[in-house]
């Protein structure tokens, strides 16, 4: 009889744990659903001197001859070069430089604006700005989203916008920061 | 030595107790212990190789303040709190608060956030490889049918064919003996199972990728404190304008940058003025809309920059931009000069030299100085205010009238003496009608020179009145003086004042002459030239003229029509066929002096007739020449003129009639006009009986109309409008008496039964056209319109 028992135990236990199990995989609120595994690498480029790379030296070579009122941009191009099958959203920031010259930062750090521009496909001049424009010193920590996603295996064309305070005081006349590196992150989106 | 039984049974506990361990591991995140441990899917690859993708991660609480640069940490995402993160810690980047740096082992580059502890969700332990990918294989429908679906079956299959064999009852020893080992068949199924629900229940924990890219070097430097003006330059694609509204492009450099540029303009080179408009920038475009009208317009730019440095700007130098708005078109006027025939224009105005005194002129100013003064061995019109400026109008005008279609023609002499700038005094000329209305406006003069004391000197001004004819017309001179100052007065001279039109009259030696004239950028081509003036030929020929000026605008064309008239013409040929009456040619002089016509010959082909005139045909006069009697005769006639030896042909024609008594070949008496043939052996009158009759007389029909017996004659009458009314009839010659033809007509309609009804409408006009036929042959007869009073 207890051999009978257990069997007939065993039986509705079964017939439980696979209700529970179905319950679990198709129930829209179950905890986890559909599971998607990535593999390979992460990649994002930048394109310099012919070649996609992983940094664009400029050599210290724009954004001369400032003022008050100055506006102008430098153009990039990124590309999602990764392996792995994977989108890439983009933020940008401006990475820490302790060799920069700190009176000069600090005079200008908030002075000079910077906003990123990502090109539509059709024309800069319908291209929407994806941020702000943000002083350098906010571009330092914790820099922001453009708001962008990078498909993978896509590249697209990007403007670094710079502009510079009207009320700009004559203190500025000569001064120079150099050295400032911008680093584009692409996260796995 | 164990039996087979005793191993059996414990390799059945030690399943269950591995499947027990597994179950604490795999249902931690649904059980109550779940802070003890926890488990998740590793569905990226940025930890590899330490961490694969399709793992089964493990993970333990930990206090933040415990963990270590090295250490591998799940957290939830700070960009999505919904994800959690598996990254390694690669920098603590503050102890207070507690901030960490994280990175994937695989990725290039530190993730962009900070991680803080309130993140942290656990310490990696160790990972299962491929526990995941089965998770995700058995939330397929697939792997649930493999793995969760069918063992259940074949489990239900079993412990049904065990029910089976126990209510059997055949062996109730053996059973003892199954039941010690029962117990553990049920506890490892719910294990197994509950295992694999656990397992379905791992959450995913992402290592996920990042990767960078960097622009380096970027620098930005500030230039030296600008304290240079920015230069600007005007762009004048056209120095002649003939809009008032057009485009100067502008453009201005800085070495900072040109906040904008501005416009100024100075008018017949009076005092600057600041154009309303700025551009903005560096570059673009003034809509300049000439704010002062025509005339000459000289430009300056001015730029500012964005430290508002200002541009240096030349004011006196009015040359370099200037630009004239033109937007008047010329006027060009037709005089028609001969040296044998001088031009016979009819004046539609009197007294235009003022000789006798202020005949037909009007001044209905009450101040100026205006009066009659002599220049030279003439006299001119003083208008204006030649002692004193005064703020007021001083005017003098003469009303005249145009006949229509005329080509009509306004010149006169001026001299404008200005002791002030055009937009304080004018001297306007304009047409009006006689109520004072602007028909068309003819000059408007200012003082164009930068000083105060301007003279234009004589000057004479034609201005075509074409398209005015048919109209009564007052041509008004006035001087305006703003009386800015005593002494900035105003005044002019004028003589000569003609309105005349173009006489038609001339010959082929006539020359007509053109004058064009525009008093803003000046006559730029003009037609027809000269050599088209050769071209002149008897008869009518139509010349059109007209103008357009440097600045484009283009007078409308004009359109005169001269006739030039052969100076001796043949005009009436009479080859009378009734026996006994004479033959004619007739002649006449075209031209305005006496034809001498001893030169003359008159030419009849078929007869070879050669006829030498003598005598001189006065002007405007006609000379009938009888011939031999030339019965039957169908012939060219021609009249030549021999002059030093050599003979021109003057006129001819080939006379086209039927021979008929009566006949005559005739055209216009000027020798315009087509030849036709005409009858003057029949002609009838109507006259006015009462209203409504009238009467038709033929009188003096010859003899010879009527013997053939179908000669006849029609005659249609034609009289009143809407509707015209028509009488129509034919006479015959045979039955008509005494040479006459008396016919009385009702002006009505008049019914069967002798009910008459009035025409309407009937008015004065009645015309008579009269044919018919003779021997056969059509007859010709003029018609002819009588006016009948009522």
């Amino acid at each position: 009889m207890n051999k009978i028992i257990l069997s007939v135990l065993a039986i509705v236990l079964t017939l439980g744990a696979v209700s529970t199990s179905a319950y679990a995989l198709f129930n829209s609120t179950a905890t986890v659903s559909g599971l998607t595994f990535s593999t390979g690498n992460a990649d994002l480029q930048v394109y310099a001197s012919n070649s996609w790379t992983n940094d664009w030296n400029l050599s210290n070579s724009v954004f001369k001859n400032m003022y008050p009122n100055f506006t102008s941009y430098q153009q990039f191009q990124l590309k999602n070069g990764s392996t792995a099958n994977i989108t890439l959203d983009i933020s940008a920031k401006l990475m820490d430089n302790p060799s920069i010259d700190q009176n000069s930062w600090n005079l200008l750090k908030d002075k000079i604006k910077i906003a990123f521009q990502a090109y539509d496909g059709s024309s800069w001049e319908s291209s929407p700005i994806m941020t702000s424009y943000y002083p350098l010193s906010l571009w330092n920590n914790p820099g922001y989203s453009l708001g962008v996603s990078l498909l993978p295996n896509t590249s697209n064309y990007y403007r670094m916008l710079v502009k510079v305070d009207d009320a700009t005081n004559e203190e500025l006349a000569g001064k120079t920061i150099s050295g400032i590196t911008f680093q584009f992150t692409g996260l796995q989106h | 030595m164990l039996n087979y039984h005793q191993i059996s049974i414990k390799l059945e506990r030690l399943l269950a107790l591995v499947l027990v361990i597994i179950l604490a591991l795999l249902i931690s995140p649904l059980l109550p212990f779940k802070n003890i441990i926890r488990t998740y899917v590793v569905v990226s690859a940025s930890m590899e190789p330490k961490i694969n993708t399709g793992s089964l991660a493990v993970t333990i609480p930990i206090n933040p303040q415990n963990l270590r640069v090295g250490d591998i940490v799940a957290f939830s995402s700070p960009d999505n709190s919904k994800e959690t993160i598996l990254h390694r810690l690669y920098q603590i980047k503050s102890t207070k608060p507690l901030r960490f740096a994280t990175k994937g082992d695989n990725n290039n580059s530190a993730d962009q956030w900070d991680l803080v502890d309130v993140g942290v969700k656990g310490k990696y332990i160790f990972s299962i490889p491929y526990l995941g990918r089965l998770i995700a294989f058995i939330r397929q429908p697939l792997g649930f049918v493999l793995i969760i679906c069918l063992p259940a079956i074949l489990i239900i299959f079993l412990e049904v064919l065990k029910i089976r064999k126990a209510l059997d009852g055949e062996v109730q020893r053996r059973v003892q003996l199954e039941l010690r080992r029962i117990p553990p068949k049920p506890i490892a199924v719910l294990i197994l199972f509950t295992s694999i629900i656990s397992l379905i229940n791992s959450p995913k924990i992402f290592a996920k990728y990042t990767a960078s890219a960097t622009l380096t070097n970027l620098s930005f430097s500030f230039s030296s404190p600008d304290t240079t003006p920015p230069t600007s330059t005007i762009n004048l694609e056209n120095n002649l304008q003939r809009s008032r509204d057009f485009c100067i492009s502008t453009s201005a450099s800085d070495i900072s940058s040109v906040k904008y540029i501005e416009l100024y303009y100075s008018y017949n080179q009076k005092p600057w003025q600041l154009f309303p408009e700025k551009v903005i920038g560096n570059q673009g475009c003034f809509n300049f809309n000439s704010p002062e009208g025509d005339g000459l317009y000289s430009f300056k730019s001015q730029a500012t920059d964005s430290l508002d440095n200002v541009e240096l700007v030349d004011y006196s130098d009015y040359f370099s931009f200037q630009v004239q708005v033109d937007t008047i078109a010329p006027t060009t006027n037709l005089k028609l000069d001969s040296l044998s025939n001088s031009y016979l224009g009819q004046s539609y105005l009197q007294n235009g030299n003022f000789n006798n005194a202020m005949t037909a002129w009007v001044t209905d100013s009450s101040v100026g100085d205006h009066h009659i003064v002599s220049v030279g061995d003439s006299t001119a019109f003083l208008l204006g205010f030649q002692n004193l400026s005064l703020n007021s109008v001083d005017s003098l005008y003469q009303d005249f009238s145009l006949p229509n279609n005329s080509s009509t023609s306004l010149s006169f002499s001026f001299r404008f003496l200005s002791h002030d700038i055009a937009e304080n005094d004018t001297f306007n000329v304009s047409v009006l009608d006689t109520s004072n209305n602007l028909i068309k406006n003819i000059l408007s003069l200012g003082n164009t020179n930068s000083s105060f004391d301007y003279d234009s000197d004589w000057q004479t001004l034609n201005s075509s009145l074409s398209n005015l004819g048919g109209q009564n017309l007052r041509l008004y001179f006035s001087l305006t003086d703003l009386g800015v100052g005593n002494t900035n007065n105003s005044y002019v001279y004028l003589t000569n004042i003609k309105v005349s039109t173009l006489d038609p009259r001339i010959d082929n030696t006539s020359l007509l002459n053109f004058t064009s004239s525009d008093l803003g950028s000046g006559v730029g081509s003009s037609y027809p030239d000269s050599d088209n003036l050769s071209t002149l030929h008897y008869g009518e020929n139509v010349i059109d003229y007209a103008a357009a000026d440097n600045a484009g605008n283009n007078e409308k064309n004009n359109s005169q029509s001269f006739t030039v008239l052969l100076p001796l013409v043949l005009n009436k040929i009479n080859f009378n066929n009734a026996v006994g009456e004479s033959d004619s040619v007739e002649i006449y002089n075209n031209g305005t002096d006496s034809y001498d016509l001893s030169s003359v010959t008159l030419l009849i082909n078929s007869s070879n007739l050669q006829i030498g005139l003598s005598g001189l045909l006065d002007s405007h006069s006609s000379l009938t020449f009888y011939l031999p009697d030339l019965n039957n005769i169908t012939d060219k006639i021609s009249l030549s003129d021999t002059y030093n030896g050599e003979t021109s042909l003057l006129d001819t024609t080939t006379y086209a009639g039927n021979n008929l008594p009566g006949e005559y070949w005739y055209r216009s008496i000027n020798g315009l006009g087509p030849w036709s043939l005409k009858s003057t052996l029949l002609s009838g009158v109507l006259t006015r009986k009462s209203q409504y009759k009238i009467t038709l007389s033929i009188n003096n029909i010859p003899d010879f109309f009527g013997k053939n017996s179908s000669d006849r004659l029609n005659y249609e009458i034609t009289y009143g409008d809407s509707p015209e009314h028509q009488i129509a009839g034919q006479i015959f010659p045979q039955s008509v008496e005494h040479k006459l033809s008396e016919r009385d007509f009702y002006l009505g309609t008049c019914s069967t039964g002798g009910i008459c009804i009035p025409d309407s409408n009937i008015g004065t006009n009645f015309t008579l056209k009269l044919n018919g036929q003779i021997n056969d042959q059509d007859l010709n007869i003029d018609s002819k319109t009588f006016v009948l009073e009522p």
